[in-house]
């Protein structure tokens, strides 16, 4: 397949999610929901049901939702219950939801009201993750989760099939990480919105074929030429880059993405399932072996260091916190990971989003004096 | 004469400003209608019919504002972050900090000894800190824009007004004017509110000396009075505040 196929079949998996679920059910599988923030997507797969993520929707307009939510609630989770009171999820036959945000908790108990229908299936992570303990306590979880599961799609769940699972998933986040290295080898490569397209196509794809083609497009990305590119690479932070239209403007001014710590994007492959003694404590130790995550309890405070080491690596030029609005996580981290950054010598701009924003004048206002800032410093040190 | 255009398209008002190559003044105008009204065009009429330069030795223009991407005679669209920081620095070199109060948009800037911008931060969709602020609380007290830094003036205390929305505020305003409390106080009052405002979003950059004040808010006196007393230092005010973005945009279409 040549590249541009490759990334229009990617797109059209992210454009049309609920066909993708539609076309699975009318197959005789079961859809398991997977919600913010880190759900065993391994564990839906082991079972025969097929995986579809949860992450609201852009530009969605609020009326529902505000039934269960004051307005300065995070939009995501907002634009969940919205679309979960508008029979969006009708097709899902169970979704998998944690409690790793506060507002994350809230809708735990309202999507039951929002949406009796779907089923859910909770996941509460251990608090000190990183002890042993944890790990006794994840493997119940964990248990718990892949009985539930079971029950709801009729299929036993082996240690072969979860095996499987995982190697799969294991396999397709070797793949995301390497199409990340080349991209920051390669910047203008491709453009932020395809970049952001590929990786988010694993939520709505079977896996297995994303996969397949994320090793196609590498070798792709790998035969062609470094671009020529006098832009600005930039390294993001925050929970996500959507609306979709943020990432044309970064493309318009000349941006392009090196690096990202993104929740819906790398925060969600870059770390492998561990060796363990059995598959499902193979899970439970992944979340173990986490450093830096701003959504688990983290008392040496190391999401700054995380950004800093990884600003060096891919040679980012400048830093964007994309802070979701009212997302009280993201706005205690970024005082420490503004520092950090500042402290490399490298610019970082906070710009606060809304996944259900509407206008984007501010925004491109905001971004363009950044281009402008970034380019007129550069071309100074040049000159002198 | 070869000469270069800015053009600051704002919410409220559009600003021209021409200058030669050597970046002197020639000429400026000032419509007070924003993007979207065809200002533009008045604005531009108004500037040709104000100097002796003639549309065809115009060498480039720069368009700036909340409405850069919509003027057509633009070469180059640049944001406003950018043209109030190299406008303000050609009138006064040595200010850091620069506060920019437009009707819908509120920047605080700062920027080094050579004019460029080391970090920025602007509101959100809000219009508590800017000039439509003062418009909406003029409106409810029947006084105009321009009398409002007399009555400040006149105020004995300061009325404590909400500065966190525009419509909450509105409401207290009038609560105010029916328990009785002086317009002058209440007018003082509001000046305080929106300075709050603009402090914590000029201390979120941190404020260095010396600070300036752009934008249609410098026109008020009021307002500086306030934000001096809050934000504890003198801040300097352009003579014609209003048009250092335009003075700006020109200045990089001569550049």
């Amino acid at each position: 397949m040549e590249k541009s196929e490759i990334i229009r079949e990617m797109q059209h998996a992210v454009a049309h999610i609920r066909e993708t679920v539609h076309e699975k059910k009318q197959e005789g599988k079961k859809v398991i929901g997977c919600a913010p923030i880190f759900v065993p997507e391994e564990l839906v797969i082991a079972s025969g049901a097929f995986p579809v993520g949860i992450w609201g929707g852009q530009k969605v307009s609020l009326s529902g939702s505000q039934e269960y939510f004051p307005p300065f609630a995070c939009s995501v989770v907002q634009s969940i219950t919205e679309l979960s009171m508008k029979g969006t999820y009708d097709d899902v036959d169970a979704i998998m939801l944690t409690s790793l945000c506060d507002t994350l908790k809230c809708m735990s108990q309202t999507i039951q009201l929002s949406a009796p229908k779907l089923q859910p299936i909770f996941i509460k992570h251990p608090q000190n993750y990183r002890l042993e303990c944890a790990v006794e306590y994840m493997v119940k979880e964990l248990n718990r989760v892949k009985e539930e599961l079971e029950e709801v799609t009729g299929n036993k769940i082996t240690e072969e099939s979860l095996k499987q699972a995982i190697e799969l998933c294991n396999r397709d986040r070797r793949a995301l990480l390497r199409f990340k290295k080349l991209l920051a080898e390669k910047p203008g490569i491709l453009t932020n919105h395809e970049r952001h397209d590929v990786i988010k196509s694993r939520l709505y794809m079977d896996r297995e074929r994303h996969a397949q083609l994320m090793e196609e497009l590498n070798e792709k990305l790998e035969e062609e030429p470094v671009p020529a590119f006098d832009g600005i690479r930039l390294y993001v932070c925050g929970v996500m880059m959507e609306p979709v239209e943020l990432l044309d403007i970064l493309d318009e001014f000349g941006f392009a993405i090196v690096g990202d710590e993104l929740v819906q994007e790398s925060r969600q492959f870059r770390y492998m399932v561990p060796e363990g003694l059995s598959q499902v404590e193979r899970l439970a130790r992944q979340i173990q072996q986490i450093r830096g995550e701003a959504f688990l309890y983290d008392p040496k405070k190391e999401r700054d260091d995380v950004i800093a080491e990884e600003c060096k690596d891919v040679r980012a030029d400048a830093v964007l916190f994309s802070l979701m609005k009212f997302c009280d996580t993201d706005e205690y981290d970024y005082p420490w990971v503004r520092d950090a950054v500042q402290a490399m010598g490298l610019p970082i701009l906070n710009l606060e989003i809304e996944q259900i924003m509407q206008s984007f004048e501010g925004a491109r206002t905001r971004l363009q004096a950044y281009a402008e800032q970034i380019k007129s410093r550069a071309a100074a040190r040049q000159t002198s | 004469m070869e000469h270069y255009i800015g053009i600051d398209i704002g919410s409220t008002a559009t600003k021209c400003v021409a200058v030669d190559r050597g970046g002197n003044v020639l000429a400026q105008a000032v419509v007070p209608s924003g993007a979207g009204t065809r200002a533009d065009v008045r604005a531009i009429d108004l500037l040709y019919g104000s100097f002796a330069g003639k549309r065809e030795e115009c060498a480039g223009t720069i368009a700036t504002g909340y409405g850069r991407m919509l003027y057509a005679g633009a070469d180059k669209q640049i944001s406003e972050i950018t043209c109030h920081a190299k406008g303000l620095h050609r009138i006064l070199p040595e200010v850091r900090t620069i506060i920019d109060v437009g009707g819908q948009d509120l920047k605080a800037i700062i920027i080094d000894e050579m004019g460029m911008i080391e970090q920025f931060a602007m509101n959100d969709k809000c219009a508590a800190g800017t000039g439509r602020f003062l418009e909406v609380m003029c409106r409810v007290m029947n006084i105009e824009l321009s009398e409002m830094s007399e009555y400040d003036s006149r105020a004995r205390e300061i009325c404590q007004i909400s500065n966190t929305c525009t419509v909450f505020a509105e409401s207290e305003v009038i609560s105010k004017l029916a328990q009785g409390y002086a317009i002058e106080d209440i007018v003082a009052g509001i000046y305080d509110s929106i300075a709050r405002k603009i402090s914590g979003l000029v201390k979120r950059v941190g404020i260095r000396r010396e600070v300036a004040l752009t934008g249609g808010g410098g026109l008020n006196e009021g307002l500086v009075r306030a934000l001096e007393r809050h934000i504890g230092v003198n801040i300097q005010v352009p003579p014609q505040p209003q048009i250092i973005g335009a003075l700006g945009a020109a200045l990089l279409a001569a550049d």
